[in-house]
């Protein structure tokens, strides 16, 4: 089963939104639509969701239109669950009422419920209304809620941005395995390099109003600058968690390994964001083996940026260093160049990756 | 001044009250379905629609009675169906009252309740549309359960219209005592014939009650920005 979207909307003001991309649905996974706001990624959300109508192209659920020419499914009956950004609960309801008002009024319904409840985390407040609930509570709601009639797909609009940094840190942690035990994909529109990179099985990144990159969290963000201006960058990869030994992680990317400051919690992946400033290379060609955060590879790209050089690098992945430009030319590199990177422990952070490896 | 007195009109308050009453319940699940369109609808003509159910609050009611009586009148399709129907005539009968009450009342009752709809967030609409709910079960379960202050507002004023009113009764129902006298044609009566003390009674009867509706329905638009 596969949803196919390549959709068109234009605003008085703002870029022309154009959304070409594949849904599969019949598998769990995380797709992360990612970029600034104001990019279009709302929009598109709420097009497939059915709530704001294109001005052209089609949506289709493998060969039923959901959108075509001026026809166009209605929301509420696409199967599509959605979380708004700050929950959209329904203040006259409680609890058990929010979350079970998209499921028909049947006992077995109630067990639903009540397991959503015990799942969500929320056993006690079945009965307060939304106004008594903090921010983390109300969001825990609204994601029970979209999740109890079963959909097709789960839409997830900046479900982080109103909470807290530890309330939003909470529910992030157990949102992809929350969503892996129901086996319903999702799609997350967020802005945050985090939520991307801890949630995200696959990542469209989206600019003036097009999705201009596709692939997975490490591919898109690695190089990827947040402001045009800016020559640091950061390189991404999934590493294996190995050991743990005085506050650091010892982690596995390839065959090599690799220590970084320890963020805490239990997890067996992660991704590592290297910072290009905290990579230096040296001329060393073989390291010793046991030699902490010492990385062979190969040069593969070079970019002089005024006094700096930003280097490109396969080390079994791509990373990025970003060195002084005499220290480029003492070092006489170029493309082609073996050499080794050694990685300063504390440019690296670590963004755990929950629940399978 | 005392309000409580032997000479009070008791027939035609009675008439009032019955009439505003009746009025206001068969408003509600009228003035409930015609809100909808109003609040929510996007169609070709909704502008005249929504201009044509104000009008009464801007016509001379006595311009509206005289529309009334003749659409009312004998000659009338709808008031030969009705004296075929009920053996009797629309005009100047409790019913035709009834039935003018209700048209020149439904944009009292309207203008709250479509206001309150207007104002509940969009966002729970259409996340009650994302959890599989049609438009009029949207309606029904979210948006009008928290337009509930404008529903009651409505009610309320549309009720206290409907006891004060003058023009259009006068028009349609004439001054039947006990059919159509109602507490507002009471006091022109009482006036024209220089009763002024029961006069005097009448008219701040229904001043005081005036003001207790206006007072409980500025209430509960405090209650809502909260």
């Amino acid at each position: 089963m596969k949803l196919t979207i390549d959709v068109q909307r234009k605003f008085t003001s703002g870029p022309l939104i154009q959304g070409t991309l594949d849904l599969p649905l019949d598998r769990f996974g995380i797709t992360v639509l990612f970029g600034p706001s104001g990019c279009g990624k709302t929009t598109l959300l709420r097009m497939i969701a059915g709530l704001e109508r294109p001005d052209g192209g089609s949506i289709g659920l493998d060969d039923a239109a959901w959108v075509e020419g001026s026809a166009c499914l209605p929301a509420c009956e696409r199967r599509v669950g959605y979380v708004f950004q700050e929950g959209a609960l329904f203040p006259h309801l409680s609890v058990v009422a929010n979350i079970g008002f998209g499921l028909a009024r049947k006992p077995a319904s109630a067990d639903r419920v009540e397991a959503l409840i015990r799942r969500v985390g929320l056993t006690g407040l079945e009965q307060r209304r939304p106004d008594e609930l903090s921010g983390g509570q109300r969001q825990r709601v609204a994601l029970a809620r979209a999740l109890a009639p079963q959909p097709r797909l789960l839409l997830l609009d900046e479900p982080f941005a109103s909470l807290d940094r530890p309330a939003a840190e909470n529910l992030r942690q157990e949102l992809r395995s929350l969503l892996k035990a129901e086996g319903i994909p999702a799609l997350l529109v967020t802005h945050d390099r985090s939520d991307a990179l801890s949630l995200g099985d696959r990542m469209l990144r989206m600019e003036g109003g097009r999705i201009v990159q596709e692939g997975t969290p490490e591919a898109v963000l690695t190089g990827a600058t947040q402001d045009s201006d800016e020559a640091g960058s950061e390189s991404v990869v999934l590493a294996r968690v190995v050991g743990r030994k005085e506050g650091l992680l010892c982690l596995e990317v390839g065959s090599a390994l690799l220590f970084a400051p320890d963020p805490g919690g239990s997890f067996r992946q992660a991704r590592l964001c290297i910072r290009s400033e905290g990579v230096a290379l040296e001329r060393l060609v073989s390291p010793p083996a046991s030699t902490r955060n010492h990385l062979p590879g190969t040069i593969v790209a070079l970019e002089n940026r005024g006094a700096l050089t930003r280097i490109r690098l396969d080390c079994g992945f791509t990373l990025e260093a970003l060195v002084t430009a005499w220290a480029s030319r003492d070092l006489g590199l170029k493309v082609g160049d073996s050499v080794t990177a050694l990685v300063k422990a504390t440019a690296i952070r670590v963004v755990p990756v929950d629940g399978d490896s | 001044m005392t309000v409580a007195s032997p000479w009070m009109d008791w027939s035609a308050a009675a008439l009032s009250l019955r009439l505003a009453l009746s009025g206001a319940l068969l408003l509600a699940p009228l003035g409930i379905a015609l809100a909808w369109p109003l609040a929510f609808g996007r169609f070709r003509g909704k502008v005249i629609l929504e201009a044509a159910l104000l009008m009464p609050l801007v016509l001379p009611p006595t311009v509206l009675g005289f529309y009334l009586l003749q659409g009312f009148g004998p000659r009338s399709p709808l008031g030969r169906i009705w004296e075929t129907i009920t053996g009797g005539p629309l005009v100047f009968s409790f019913s035709g009252l009834l039935l003018a009450s209700l048209l020149i009342n439904l944009p009292f009752f309207l203008q709250p309740l479509v206001a309150s709809l207007g104002s509940v967030d969009r966002r729970l609409l259409e996340a009650s549309a994302t959890l599989g709910h049609g438009r009029l079960s949207t309606y029904l379960r979210v948006a009008l359960p928290l337009s509930w202050r404008g529903l009651l507002a409505g009610t309320i004023l549309a009720f206290a219209h409907a006891i004060g009113e003058f023009g259009v009764v006068l028009m349609v129902g004439g001054n039947l005592p006990g059919r159509t006298r109602t507490l507002s044609i009471a006091l022109f009566d009482q006036v024209q014939a220089f009763e002024l003390e029961a006069a005097h009674r009448t008219a701040f009867a229904l001043l005081a009650f005036a003001f207790l509706v206006l007072l409980s329905t500025a209430w509960l638009r405090t209650r809502e920005r909260r």
